[in-house]
């Protein structure tokens, strides 16, 4: 399963973008504050569209609190309500499908102490009660709504942020199911150690652990084995007397380790990475990009990350992998546009060196 | 780390770290400033560094754009629809024929060696200049002693006359130079010869 093209209106800080021609690795890359990360969080809400916590969850990667349901309106171009955030992809498996996802804002229902009390009073056209009545609903706002298409088939998913508490509500039409997985790292979440751990367990208890060491021996050839110990301590195992923790061979290995069991986990679905290159020397870049295409092709993977790493991209340029991409996000004057750099034109560029980011 | 970034909003793209030394020498000569020279590959790598280019930041604020080409073998036509191709491909505006301004915007020109017509490349347009000089004479004497002596028999089949002519003629002069391009930059070639009012025509209605 695949995504080929991608359609953003209205999210974020991006009016229009639209992408196309994706392959199974993509580098996206552009200034900062160009849309990167937005462009993630796209393809993770249309790929988790019927899942009302990822709106949440695209928040919380950004290390933002919730404090009220006004907190959503980030979500909206220029934090304007009235323009609806609609994402839109096609997803092609054996067939072509339509994704598509909108997002609503909803108001809360209930009524305020002043307009009750008005309503006690007789207030008759030539009333002397003074009525001064604002309309300010971003007030009111109490969370999202999420109307989402596949094809013909259509959704619906509320979340509502009250008291300080989320209330999330779907419907789905008869007999969907999420098809589309997806997982999103980001350096400050989904790297820590518990977090490592956590997903090296799952795989262990899928027994599933063995794949990720098989692509990391190729790599790391001293490396035989990997142990969950206590207190969310990994262990290597690299031909000594004892078992090392992992932290001990340097955050290299970490990093790749972290990256390939995502990938595991992604099996099937779609990984979105940013700032894929973050912790690790230029010399351990090559070392990454050839085991996340490995692990990429083993585990039919759809990678999207980003990088600001001219010599990240070298390194991707440089692999014998082909079906790679890269996309340059240009913002200027407030309008988006993504330039797409296919194998063959990013190797020619990397070749002269050209400035692709 | 990259190079090779757009720094100009008037770029000339050109097949050759020589051709460029030649042409910013021509514009230098022409008083012609802020334009970027730009080596671009041959007609088989011209269409991925094209794209290179046209994806990199900066592309989308150029006002004009000049591509030059040897014709070599095939006539200019040849060359000429192979760039306009490629112009077409990324939505550019494309010249009616050599020589004549795409008002775009960006303005867009192209001009084929030597002479928009028939074949030939930068050296052709260079040797025009001695043409009927005494030294002419003297490089198609030395030519021709070499092949009718057999002197140099290895790669006959790689042999450009015109190449071999140039280089020839800057083994005459002093300080000497290797390449056409550098030739330029230290005036061996002779820029007010009406040769080159062609191609100073074209600069000039480009980036004038």
């Amino acid at each position: 399963m695949k995504l080929t093209k991608l359609t953003i209106q209205n999210f974020r800080g991006i009016q229009t973008l639209d992408i196309k021609d994706f392959q199974r690795v993509n580098l996206l890359v552009g200034r900062n504050n160009c849309g990167k990360t937005s462009v993630l969080e796209a393809l993770f809400l249309i790929s988790s569209m019927s899942n009302p916590q990822s709106p949440v969850n695209i928040h919380f990667l950004r290390d933002l609190g919730f404090i009220e349901g006004e907190d959503f309106s980030y979500l909206f171009f220029n934090f304007d309500l009235n323009q609806l955030p609609q994402i839109a992809a096609t997803v092609k498996e054996v067939i072509e499908k339509q994704r598509t996802l909108t997002i609503k804002p909803l108001y809360a229902s209930y009524i305020s102490a002043n307009e009750k009390e008005l309503q006690k009073k007789d207030l008759g056209p030539f009333s002397d009660q003074a009525i001064n009545v604002t309309t300010s609903t971003l007030q009111f706002m109490e969370g999202i709504q999420l109307d989402f298409k596949e094809d013909q088939r259509l959704g619906h998913a509320e979340v509502h942020l009250k008291e300080g508490q989320f209330k999330f509500s779907s419907s789905f039409p008869d007999l969907y199911k999420e098809s589309l997985r997806c997982i999103f790292l980001v350096n400050r979440i989904g790297m820590r150690q518990p977090d490592i751990y956590k997903r090296l367990d799952r795989l262990r208890v899928q027994k599933s652990l063995q794949e990720i060491i098989s692509v990391l021996k190729e790599i790391e050839s001293g490396l035989s084995d990997i142990h969950l110990g206590a207190n969310d301590i990994i262990y290597a195992d690299i031909g000594l007397d004892k078992l090392i923790p992992l932290n001990l061979l340097g955050d290299g290995i970490r990093h790749l380790l972290t990256i390939l069991s995502a990938v595991f986990e992604a099996k099937n679905g779609i990984l979105l990475i940013d700032e894929i290159e973050n912790g690790l020397h230029y010399t351990s870049l090559k070392t990454l990009w050839k085991a996340v295409f490995r692990a990429a092709q083993d585990f039919n993977v759809q990678i999207f990350a980003t990088t600001h790493s001219y010599e990240c991209i070298e390194a991707f340029a440089n692999s014998e992998f082909s079906e790679i991409a890269l996309y340059r996000i240009d913002r200027s004057d407030g309008k988006h546009q993504a330039f797409c750099y296919s194998a063959e034109v990013l190797r020619a560029g990397v070749e002269k060196e050209f400035e692709v980011r | 780390m990259a190079k090779n970034k757009i720094t100009e909003q008037q770029l000339l793209l050109v097949e050759g770290k020589d051709e460029c030394n030649f042409f910013e020498a021509l514009l230098t000569y022409e008083k012609i400033k802020k334009v970027q020279c730009i080596n671009i590959g041959g007609k088989d790598k011209f269409p991925n560094e094209f794209t290179a280019w046209f994806n990199m930041e900066g592309f989308k604020a150029v006002s004009a754009l000049g591509l030059v080409r040897d014709a070599e073998v095939n006539q200019a036509k040849s060359a000429f629809e192979s760039l306009c191709y490629n112009l077409k491909e990324h939505h550019l505006p494309v010249p009616s024929t050599p020589s004549t301004l795409n008002l775009g915007p960006p303005k867009v020109n192209i001009f084929i060696m030597s002479d928009n017509q028939g074949s030939g490349m930068l050296e052709d347009l260079c040797l025009k200049t001695i043409k009927g000089q005494t030294v002419e004479k003297c490089l198609c004497d030395y030519l021709a002693c070499i092949s009718a002596n057999q002197v140099l028999l290895e790669e006959q089949e790689k042999f450009n006359e015109s190449k071999a002519k140039v280089q020839a003629y800057l083994a005459m002069r002093a300080p000497i130079v290797n390449s056409l391009g550098l030739g330029a930059k230290v005036g061996y070639w002779d820029f007010s010869h009406p040769s080159f009012h062609a191609v100073k025509e074209f600069l000039h209605t480009l980036f004038g």
